[in-house]
């Protein structure tokens, strides 16, 4: 099975939450993943953290991709709060921020990130980083 | 632990980069110095090392350029803002990180408006880029802690 057929495998159990205050950040994700082998039918958008969880809170995602800078609740508020919720417990999470240094890296890591990505991203480091999760996850 | 606002070379280095690689296009600093004109700008508050504040300015069409080129199709106003908002952002983050690599970096929320970018004594430093003959005015100013929660800009309307 190549990584395109089990990229549409894993979306076609679950969708993927794309979570982003700006709409074109939302839109530039959802392109990197159509390009990454994705069901553009099957990617969820929210705008903040809180109305990402009131989603979570009512389906299951098999992917979550979340920017850190945000209103109402940002990125990481929300990572934490996934992390303190069994049934969000080990739902890969990937984080695409502008504020993206070593130190900061390695405390998203740290508190339940699955992937740190600078902005702006691109479908190959979208692809990587997925392709990374899988193996990790099997 | 003192942090080089006023020094150009990490400026042009996260402008340059985020010009090329968010808008497909080139900036060359050109001088420096504010500008008359009413221009489009955004502003971010630099809050982790700082207190400081980045703005980026320019005119209608370099915006709509800009944001046709990450959009994709043709932009509405309200996508000129979010773009803008969104170009500052990455702008602010990547100059951050260059800034102090190894120690917590924070932006506050951007916000967007259009008017003359004010001169003042907290000017730190105005870059101006040449791209494809048009102005991106970047501007860094020093802002006292009770103003660098990001609810203000440096704008004049």
């Amino acid at each position: 099975m190549t990584n395109a057929e089990s990229r549409r495998e894993l979306s076609a159990v679950s969708p993927i939450l794309v979570v982003d205050d700006s709409r074109l950040a939302r839109m530039m994700v959802r392109r990197c993943l159509t390009a990454a082998g994705f069901d553009g039918d099957r990617i969820i958008e929210a705008g903040n953290g809180r109305a990402a969880l009131d989603r979570m809170g009512r389906e299951f995602f098999a992917l979550v991709v979340v920017d850190l800078n945000m209103p109402v609740m940002d990125g990481e508020s929300m990572l934490r709060r996934m992390r303190c919720t069994p049934a969000l417990l080990d739902v890969p999470v990937i984080v695409i921020s502008s504020t993206v240094n070593r130190e900061r890296e390695l405390a998203l890591l740290a508190v339940g990130a699955s992937c740190v990505l600078a902005k702006p991203v691109t479908a190959a480091a979208l692809r990587r980083a997925i392709r990374s999760i899988e193996e990790k996850t099997g | 632990m003192k942090i080089a606002f006023d020094q150009a070379e990490p400026l042009d280095s996260a402008v340059q980069d985020l010009v090329e690689s968010l808008c497909f296009a080139e900036a060359h600093r050109d001088g420096s110095g504010l500008e008359s004109a009413d221009l489009c700008w955004s502003a971010i508050a630099l809050l982790e090392p700082g207190p400081a504040e980045l703005v980026i300015a320019m005119g209608r069409d370099l915006l709509v350029e800009f944001a046709d080129a990450s959009w994709g199709a043709a932009p509405d106003d309200e996508d000129l803002t979010d773009f803008r908002m969104e170009l500052v952002n990455a702008i602010g983050g990547r100059y951050l990180a260059i800034l102090s690599p190894d120690a917590r970096i924070r932006l506050g929320m951007p916000t967007a408006g259009e008017g003359r970018i004010a001169a003042g004594s907290s000017v730190l430093q105005a870059a101006r880029y040449d791209v494809d003959g048009e102005l991106l005015l970047v501007v860094v100013r020093r802002t006292s802690e009770d103003r660098s929660s990001g609810d203000e800009h440096a704008t004049e309307a």
